[in-house]
């Protein structure tokens, strides 16, 4: 009899659900605390990846900002006796390095606008500089010391004030980010 | 007579010159004219420079909108030297001075004429020469 009922006692215990069970709420408790702690690193890795990524931009930004400031600071030392050839080839050079620094955000919304800007005063300055261009007269150096220098100064100078805007909107963007 | 006014007559001195072909204007690039002379024992250079700035900028706002208005102006600067002691006699320029405009576009005008004619003389010289040596 005993055994018969030890027996039932068994099977009964068989028959009893498992969320009545203590350890099946124990271990769907560590599921869920190990799925949260899952997501919760994902999400961080995220973020420092997003970090890394606008570190890099604005470090990239500044390094666009210095070589920015640094051709502003030729266009103010321009020469008053400056001559064709050197001027050509300074036009030549800003031109350049100008185009290089730009190109990446030319499609961008916030600074199109000025990038178009200085696009124009530079081919205004090379029609300028085409207006100086020395008429051959076998006669050595140019008796009009400053005519390219009058030519050209008010672009550079324009031309400056424009970089400077931009530099001014790349400084704000890091701010931001700041 | 104050001193813009005699500037002024000294000018129209130089187009009346100019226009009498009694001034050989050479070109120096296609926007700057000058002569050389002796005044007195000092050698004098005498300029005239056509400077046209494209795309001065003026910044409007209306609203929200910025507008940029991208202008064409053209001044002359006008620059008496003494080469010999390279000292700078006299310089307009009618983008600080514009009172001088006028009378300097008239000048500017003139020179282009006058290096017009003399480079249209030689080339009818050249070709009445080749006319004289077919015949």
């Amino acid at each position: 009899m005993n055994e018969t009922n030890e027996i039932l006692k068994g099977i009964s215990e068989l028959n009893t659900p498992f969320w009545e069970r203590f350890d099946f709420w124990l271990f769907l408790l560590l599921s869920i605390a190990s799925l949260i702690a899952s997501i919760q690193a994902f999400r961080e890795a995220k973020a420092a990846r997003k970090a890394a990524n606008n570190a890099g931009q604005t470090v990239k930004i500044q390094t666009i900002t210095i070589e920015l400031s640094e051709i502003i600071q030729k266009l103010d030392k321009l020469e008053l006796k400056i001559e064709f050839s050197q001027a050509r080839d300074f036009y030549s050079e800003v031109n350049r390095r100008i185009k290089r620094l730009t190109a990446p955000f030319k499609g961008d919304d916030e600074y199109k606008e000025v990038i178009s800007e200085i696009a124009e005063t530079l081919e205004e300055l090379k029609a300028s500089l085409a207006e100086v261009r020395p008429i051959e007269n076998g006669e050595g150096q140019s008796p009009v010391e400053n005519s390219v220098y009058f030519a050209v100064e008010k672009h550079f100078s324009e031309l400056g004030g424009q970089l400077a805007e931009l530099m001014g909107y790349f400084e704000k963007r890091t701010l931001k980010k700041d | 007579m104050n001193l813009k006014e005699e500037y002024q007559k000294i000018i129209a001195e130089f187009i009346e010159a100019t226009k009498s072909g009694k001034l050989n204007w050479k070109k120096q690039n296609p926007t700057t004219v000058f002569i050389e002379t002796i005044s007195n024992t000092d050698k004098a250079i005498i300029s005239l420079q056509k400077v046209v700035v494209r795309g001065g900028t003026t910044v409007v706002r209306t609203g929200v909108q910025r507008v940029v208005r991208r202008e064409t102006q053209v001044n002359f600067v006008f620059t008496v030297k003494n080469a010999t002691s390279n000292e700078l006699v006299i310089q307009i320029d009618t983008g600080t001075d514009p009172t001088f405009k006028e009378r300097l576009a008239e000048l500017f005008n003139a020179c282009e004429f006058n290096t017009e004619k003399k480079n249209m003389d030689f080339l009818k010289g050249i070709i009445s020469g080749l006319g004289d040596k077919t015949d």
